[in-house]
């Protein structure tokens, strides 16, 4: 296919070097031996003036060759280039994205610390202390009650069927109250002491570890701009080569 | 609290299989509701054990715990002429609107003032009465709590019923007294009126949406005040004769076929409940009395002498479904969903239709129901049947010495 591409632009590049020749240089190598059975068919004498000439023309015919195959490999240089560049943006662009995600990574861990810190550990907690402070009404009223129903009941002489019944539920309602209590203190003691802490600091390690992936891909991004730097230098150097043959080889033909 | 009742009411049906409470010395029987007696459960154990009281207790016998009564009332009134406090003061009851406890004290003491004024006249307790009276009008009118909360009505039901009956009082001759007296209960009736609900009678709460004129009536606040309606219609102070009427129509509609009176009197068709339903015969055993004397005082023709004794037999066979609701701290928590304070509510309107029927046989009704009111009253003449909070005493032991006043002549 790319063969197919260039060999127009060969034939270009072909004429103005072989210019003032008796035959095409382009031509195919069908060609070039009918030429040479053209020549062949010609009138005998003067041999060596007729093998000076052959030789000449084969000479010329491998120069304009060679240039061909240069010119090829300076159009893939080019084209190389071209592709190199278009790897190389891609490569500095998803590097500096990396960084740009990396950066917005570390400010979101930031943010979820502050605001566990300073606004989610703090409702965690006043929640918390509510339920316990609740919890606490809740025993003290079911101290009170109790002791409310046992003064009620101490005058009471005629019921006492409902007052062993209502004061042994207030006894369990009591006895309830204080392990609802009891389980409270413990939950919040361990939301505290232990649960908030250790999300605070996972929260911290998150932060942490978003610095250092935001450190680490500031570093992939110079990497990948010194090679950056390094695939445009080559690809070009490369074509500087390319072309220096070229011109001598050009050079070589009109001389 | 009605959304409570009704709460308790619908899980009712539910509690079908938990043992249910009967004497074990017979079927319950007696009417539509008749459940079978199962061993074992607490309140059975309950029934069973209860302390024996005399089947019946003449005038004689119940005079000196009335008295106690009256002493308690006489006692315990404060310099002002007030009981009790205006604020809670007990937790059982948290949660009402603070304007409630005052509406409370307010309902309690007018009933104080009820007892006072049927009692045996001593220069003590016709003082104490007056300053009763005095307090009565001359304190603030309480307001309505919050949208829910609408239990200042209690202060009107009982407010209108106690100035109404000391509007009519001889004794009260000072005609400041009197002028404060018709102001008052004009003022009570004036609550009363805004309260009333649409469809006739009153209760204590509103339901959403809540409006300016609730919508919930019972039919024992409504029957409570009819006869004082009237009253009031024959002192002045209530122009418009169709709030009794309305009242009247909205009390008969809550009698069932079964003898029942429905609890909620604001609705288009009564409903006959089912199960342990509070408008079975033994969860209405107090609706029945104080309807069938609303009623029966007013002269509707259908309150013959057979239905209020039919009315009171039930009340003394099904008793102790009232005997052991009585004291329980959780409202309706008793079996027909009886609550606490069904009882000396129950016992004063049983005591007041008793004397509906033939002057002869009153006395045999009176010496059945007051072994039931002296077998609570505390040592010091105090009684109560739901909490210990000093309006439930004033309130108690008013009921409990007005039950007893009935049926008992004047010492000589």
């Amino acid at each position: 296919m790319l063969r197919s591409i260039l060999l127009p632009s060969l034939a270009l590049f072909a004429l103005p070097a072989l210019h003032g020749c008796a035959t095409p240089l382009a031509a195919s190598d069908s060609d070039a031996s009918q030429h040479s059975a053209i020549a062949t068919d010609a009138p005998d004498g003067d041999d060596d003036e007729k093998e000076d000439e052959d030789d000449a023309e084969k000479k010329a015919h491998k120069l304009a060759r060679e240039i061909a195959g240069m010119e090829w490999k300076l159009e893939q240089a080019q084209l190389d280039r071209t592709a190199t560049e278009i790897d190389v943006a891609l490569d500095l662009g998803q590097a500096e994205q990396a960084v740009v995600d990396a950066g917005v990574a570390v400010e979101e861990a930031a943010l979820a610390l502050q605001t566990f810190t300073q606004v989610e550990s703090a409702h965690e907690l006043d929640s918390s202390k509510l339920d316990l402070d609740r919890s606490q009404t809740r025993a003290v009223q079911a101290a009170q009650e109790l002791a409310e129903l046992q003064s009620m009941y101490d005058v009471e002489e005629f019921a006492e069927k409902t007052k062993e019944l209502v004061i042994s539920r207030g006894q369990t309602n009591l006895e309830m109250a204080q392990r609802s209590l009891d389980l409270q203190q413990r939950s919040h003691a361990l939301l505290s002491d232990f649960e908030l802490p250790k999300k605070t600091r996972a929260l911290q390690r998150e932060v942490d570890e978003a610095k250092r992936k935001l450190k680490r891909a500031e570093r992939q991004l110079e990497k990948a701009r010194i090679e950056a730097e390094k695939r445009r230098r080559s690809a070009a150097h490369e074509i500087e080569e390319l072309e220096l043959d070229l011109a001598e080889k050009r050079a070589e033909v009109e001389a | 609290m009605s959304s409570i009742l009704i709460a308790l009411v619908a899980l009712a049906p539910l509690r079908q299989d938990v043992p249910v409470a009967g004497t074990g010395d017979g079927p319950a029987g007696g009417g539509p509701d008749i459940v079978e007696v199962v061993g074992g459960d607490a309140i059975t154990e309950a029934l069973r054990a209860r302390p024996e009281v005399p089947k019946t207790m003449t005038v004689d016998e119940a005079r000196d715990a009335l008295d106690r009564s009256l002493e308690w009332l006489v006692s315990t009134q404060l310099e002002n002429g007030s009981w009790g406090t205006s604020a809670l003061d007990g937790i059982l009851e948290l949660g009402f609107s603070i304007e409630t406890y005052y509406a409370w004290q307010v309902s309690s003491h007018a009933l104080a003032t009820m007892a006072l004024q049927k009692a045996d006249e001593t220069p003590e307790r016709l003082a104490a009465f007056e300053r009763a009276v005095r307090w009565l009008c001359d304190t603030r009118l309480p307001q309505r709590g919050s949208d829910w909360d609408t239990d200042y009505t209690w202060a009107g039901l009982y407010g209108l019923v106690a100035t109404s009956r000391a509007a009519v009082d001889p004794r009260l001759t000072d005609p400041e007294l009197r002028a404060a007296i018709d102001r008052r209960g004009r003022e009570f009736w004036r609550l009363l009126e805004t309260t009333e609900v649409p469809s006739g009678g009153w209760a204590y709460y509103d339901d959403p949406p809540y409006s300016r004129r609730p919508s919930w009536a019972t039919s024992f606040c409504t029957a409570l005040v009819m006869p004082s309606l009237a009253r009031a219609e024959g002192l002045g102070w209530i122009e418009d004769p169709g709030h009794l009427r309305r009242a009247t129509a909205a009390l008969q509609r809550c009698a069932q076929p079964n003898g029942a009176y429905t609890y909620n009197a604001s609705f288009g068709i009564p409903r006959a409940g089912a199960g342990e339903s509070i408008n079975s015969i033994k969860g209405s055993l107090g609706r029945i009395q104080v309807s069938h004397w609303a009623l029966g005082s007013l002269g509707d023709p259908s309150i013959t002498p057979d239905r209020i004794r039919q009315g009171l037999e039930w009340f003394f066979e099904h008793h102790r479904f009232l005997d052991v609701a009585r004291m329980r701290p959780i409202p309706h928590e008793g079996y027909y969903a009886n609550a606490g304070y069904f009882y000396l509510f129950a016992h004063y309107y049983a005591a007041e239709v008793i004397d509906l029927l033939p002057e002869a046989e009153r006395q045999a009704w009176h010496e059945r129901l007051r072994p039931h009111l002296i077998k609570i009253m505390r040592s010091d003449g105090s009684s109560t049947d739901f909490l210990g909070t000093a309006y439930m005493l004033t309130a108690g032991t008013a009921l409990n010495a007005l039950s007893l006043q009935k049926g008992m002549p004047a010492r000589e």
